[in-house]
């Protein structure tokens, strides 16, 4: 036994060595070392910058070590097997994946629905009012088809298929249930009251000539789930979380309250199931809703070249891995603007590329799908409409929801600008000046118009200006 | 992953190259250094200083007598001591001279070195074994350092004594036998740390975040639930460090001590600490409790003992009030069974003595957990629906049956249930054929295996949390 005790020993020290040497051997594999990671839809470390510095007081050590795991060749597949594993964990068709604080109490708002006298309550019907807006005239153009992106001297983008440009996106804590998943709403007082008051220094700075609109996204789970269940998972009503912030903001200012309309359509295809975004579907109501505070009658969905997308696996799969999602993607369908498909975008590096409102992610990875909208989240796009010519001009804040939502106002300005709040390095008072834009439109879901995070940056783009005494 | 596959990986391939016991030395302590210095620069410098420190002391403690030996033995242990005290308790006793006279005005940010409370303790265990003429102090200073420096204990224990290694720095024997143990030890921890202990961590976080409003509103089953994966989370994470200690230490042919024995399944709080990192309690035992005179001086003396040993046990796992109470709470324990329950605790079945244990355990950790006075109280409270909290939630009901699984299986980590099913494996093995088929396909497999589990769980797992780097 002795005899036959020390093969086993040798035979399994050699396993245990071959094994750690051929991982060893892997890591040094520098070339083969992934610079986004498509699960996680993100750029991955990137290798630090040796510094004397860095080096004496151990944060070069640090970074290389996260650089080292973090982009490690076999990291995708290794990812894939502790998902794997941690299936194995209990019952996880249905969980809940925490990463919020609990939700204030959301204070009562005087007045009740419509404290200001000013938004009606949502509905999805058009307004019968007769239109005044520039729409007339573009809705009878006929639709625009897809043209290739300029070619011009332009550099090419970074990302022609849409894979990854931008970190990872804050999704908070999540419910699953078997193939879909839900991003949970927690109120934040402070988040929200600063949310309205930052829309209320932006009123006062741009001046009422400028009309302003404020339309907080309903996260999935408030629209999709039975309020009970929220409750019971000490989620927020979405719908008295808009109100309060609605409350809070200066007549002249339109707060949306799209709730309303979106609970109305939770049948359909307004939410993806295996991403934290809404569909160009949810999108488009929360655009009636629009068309009908300002006045103006929508485009019909019919009117629209539609453009579908397959296979779509977005951020809530890439949280659980979960095999129910795997087996049932989502599908992304977008809405080509009639006027033009064309738009220019300046990207992170600061150039400017010519691209497409919709483009095509056919060949993309099963995760950057919803790529496809307005080049994606990038600090400063705009169109120009040819079809139109009376001078229009809105410019949409936006976070990625918003980027689903964009096209559906190419139609109705000559121009259309729209900048990421995260990222857009000017002033909202100076590009309404220089561009004469006569809407501003805040397109942010709830998330961000309720975290002082996101708040924070918000108000970079209206500088706070002492006021005189 | 770098520590596992680049410097483990080169420092096991270099050790075992080099020819005789010297290089293998010199090859361990470069690798140390390098260790050390990954973290910064200025900790070696640190680290060098101590040891420096205690190599001269050592040699002049040999060679002196009397009032002279001990006056040097205090003033070593006294600027080891001082040192200890300016990186890890600078910042808390500024804090409360603060609370108290509203000065100074702006506390200094000292960051605490890598493993100063591991390697300061094993210092003053070395000096204080040479003035007792325990071991025979070493001459040549590298040697000291190296023992000193070993990477594979110095970050998270077990503390180990010079004299647990002495003979071992000057000859030691690497077999197949031990290798084979230690790859086993090591990739056993490294299981534990990586796959499960960070796991439960998720867990443990899922209802133990945020400030005090904000832990007030969670459901009372989620805070049972959070408290019971944090205590799995804090023994497989602190025994794991162990675990892979002791298994790099048998790859190399050291013989470091064993720092735990399974203990939740500890019969009383004296047992419980005889089976809880069991190289520090020695510690406070044999160079604080005994010198200060233990149970000799009458019982008044000896819970005066006890109570500075376990004041300076809660301070020693981080400069906060917390592990004050932390320590008090188990000075309390320890008093209640030695000076009131006496032997009739003893007559107990040890079945529900293991079991009565556990709800004090489980508290001493909550105890532990937060240091934020406001907090800890607001989960106690919670704990049973006193902060008008619900008894439970959707999300406390999801997250168990999402993790039940995994904290069953660390629970049984926990428990020496696996070692002792492998251990009567092993003793079939030797006349059944198929039970030694199974035996040794599982003992070839199962390291390769565990170690590729934790590639998984490291590769895609940026939450890795360090419990242990305060001390």
């Amino acid at each position: 036994m002795e005899t036959k005790q020390k093969k086993i020993y040798r035979i399994k020290n050699i396993v245990f060595f071959a094994v750690l040497g051929v991982l060893a051997v892997i890591g040094t594999m520098w070339f083969l070392r992934p610079h986004v990671s498509e699960i996680e839809k993100r750029e991955l470390t990137p290798f630090p910058d040796p510094t004397l510095t860095g080096v004496l007081d151990g944060s070069f050590a640090k970074d290389l070590g996260q650089w080292y795991s973090d982009t490690y060749p076999l990291r995708e597949q290794l990812i894939s097997g502790a998902h794997l594993i941690q299936s194995l964990y209990g019952n996880r068709s249905e969980q809940i994946i925490i990463k919020d604080n609990p939700a204030d109490e959301i204070p009562d708002v005087p007045g009740g629905d419509d404290p200001q006298g000013g938004a009606a309550p949502a509905s999805a019907e058009p307004s019968e009012k007769p239109s005044e807006a520039p729409s007339a005239e573009p809705t009878a153009a006929p639709p625009t088809s897809t043209p290739v992106p300029t070619p011009d001297s332009t550099p090419e983008p970074t990302l022609p298929d849409g894979t990854i440009s931008t970190p990872g996106e804050v999704m908070g804590t999540i419910y699953v249930a078997g193939d879909s998943a839900y991003s949970l709403y927690y109120f934040s007082e402070a988040g929200a009251t600063r949310y309205a008051n930052f829309i209320n220094r932006a009123h006062q700075a741009l001046g009422d000539d400028v009309q302003i609109y404020s339309i907080s996204i309903p996260l999935s789970s408030g629209v999709m789930l039975d309020q009970s269940l929220m409750d019971d998972v000490g989620a927020s009503d979405q719908r008295a979380a808009i109100e309060y912030m609605n409350s809070l903001m200066e007549p002249g200012v339109h707060g949306l309250n799209i709730y309303d309309t979106m609970k109305q359509h939770n049948s359909q295809y307004i939410y993806f199931r295996t991403d934290h975004h809404w569909t160009a579907l949810g999108a488009y109501y929360a655009y009636v809703e629009l068309c009908r505070e300002k006045g103006v009658t929508p485009h019909t969905l019919d009117q629209f070249e539609q453009k579908n997308f397959e296979g779509f696996l977005g951020t809530f799969y890439s949280e659980t891995r979960s095999d129910a999602m795997a087996a049932n993607p989502d599908t992304v369908t977008a809405y080509v603007p009639m006027g033009t498909n064309s738009m220019t975008f300046v990207g992170h590096d600061g150039a400017e590329y010519s691209w497409n409102i919709i483009s095509d992610v056919e060949s993309s990875g099963s995760g950057s799908k919803y790529y496809c909208f307005s080049g994606s989240d990038q600090p400063y796009s705009y169109v120009h409409n040819p079809q139109i010519t009376d001078g229009s001009a809105c410019v949409v804040i936006k976070d990625s929801f918003g980027n689903a939502f964009v096209p559906f106002m190419v139609d109705h300005y000559e121009y259309t600008y729209w900048i990421d709040f995260r990222y857009y390095g000017g002033t909202l008072p100076d590009l309404v000046r220089e561009k004469g834009i006569g809407d501003v439109i805040f397109c942010l879901n709830m998330y961000n118009t309720s975290s002082e995070g996101a708040v924070s940056l918000l108000e970079d783009l209206v500088p706070y200006i002492e006021p005189v005494t | 992953m770098i520590f596992v596959f680049v410097f483990f990986a080169v420092v096991i391939l270099a050790h075992t190259l080099c020819r005789n016991m010297t290089a293998k030395n010199i090859c361990l302590l470069i690798s140390s250094l390098i260790f050390y210095s990954w973290a910064s620069l200025g900790f070696t410098a640190i680290l060098l200083f101590e040891t420096v420190t205690c190599w001269f002391f050592a040699l002049r403690i040999d060679r002196s007598s009397g009032k002279a030996r001990r006056g040097l033995l205090a003033a070593c242990v006294a600027i080891l001591l001082a040192i200890l005290c300016v990186f890890k308790y600078t910042g808390f006793l500024l804090e409360n001279v603060r609370f108290f006279t509203g000065f100074p005005q702006t506390i200094p940010n000292i960051v605490l070195p890598l493993g100063i409370s591991f390697y300061t303790f094993q210092l003053i265990s070395y000096v204080a074994d040479v003035y007792r003429g325990d071991v025979t102090p070493q001459r040549k200073f590298w040697k000291l350092l190296l023992y000193a420096s070993l990477f594979h204990q110095c970050v998270a224990g077990p503390i180990v004594r010079y004299g647990d290694i002495a003979e071992e720095l000057e000859e030691r024997w690497v077999t197949t036998g031990r290798i084979s143990q230690g790859i086993t030890r090591f990739t056993v921890g490294l299981a534990k740390k990586a796959v499960l202990a960070n796991s439960c961590a998720v867990v443990a976080d899922a209802f133990f975040t945020g400030d005090a409003a904000a832990l007030a509103s969670r459901p009372a089953a989620g805070l049972w639930l959070s408290g019971l994966a944090f205590m799995l989370q804090i023994y497989l994470d602190f025994s794991a460090y162990s675990d892979m200690a002791l298994g790099m230490g048998l790859m190399c042919g050291f013989h470091y001590p064993e720092n735990f024995d399974y203990p939740y399944i500890a019969s009383s709080v004296t047992d419980f600490w005889r089976r809880w990192h069991i190289s520090l309690s020695s510690f406070f035992r044999d160079y604080v409790y005994i010198p200060l005179g233990g149970n000799r001086r009458g019982k008044g003396r000896q819970a005066l003992n006890l109570l500075i040993v376990w004041l300076l046990t809660g301070l020693w796992h981080g400069a906060s009030w917390n592990y004050i109470l932390w320590g008090l709470y188990f000075f309390v324990f320890l008093a209640a069974e030695k000076f009131i329950l006496g032997g009739r605790l003893e007559k107990i079945p040890a079945f529900v003595r293991r079991i009565a244990l556990l709800p004090v355990i489980y508290f001493c950790w909550i105890i532990f957990k937060f240091e934020d006075f406001t907090a800890l109280w607001t989960v106690v409270k919670g704990l049973f629906c006193l902060n008008g909290n619900a008894a439970s939630n959707l999300a406390a009901e999801l997250t168990f049956k999402a993790n039940w699984i995994l904290l069953l299986v660390s629970a049984i980590a926990c428990t020496p249930l696996c070692k002792a099913a492998a251990g009567r494996l092993k003793e079939r093995a030797s006349g059944n054929t198929a039970a030694f088929w199974l035996y040794s396909a599982l003992e070839v497999i199962h390291p390769a295996a565990l170690l590729l589990l934790s590639a998984m769980a490291l590769a895609g797992d940026s939450y890795n949390p360090f419990i242990y780097w305060m001390f």
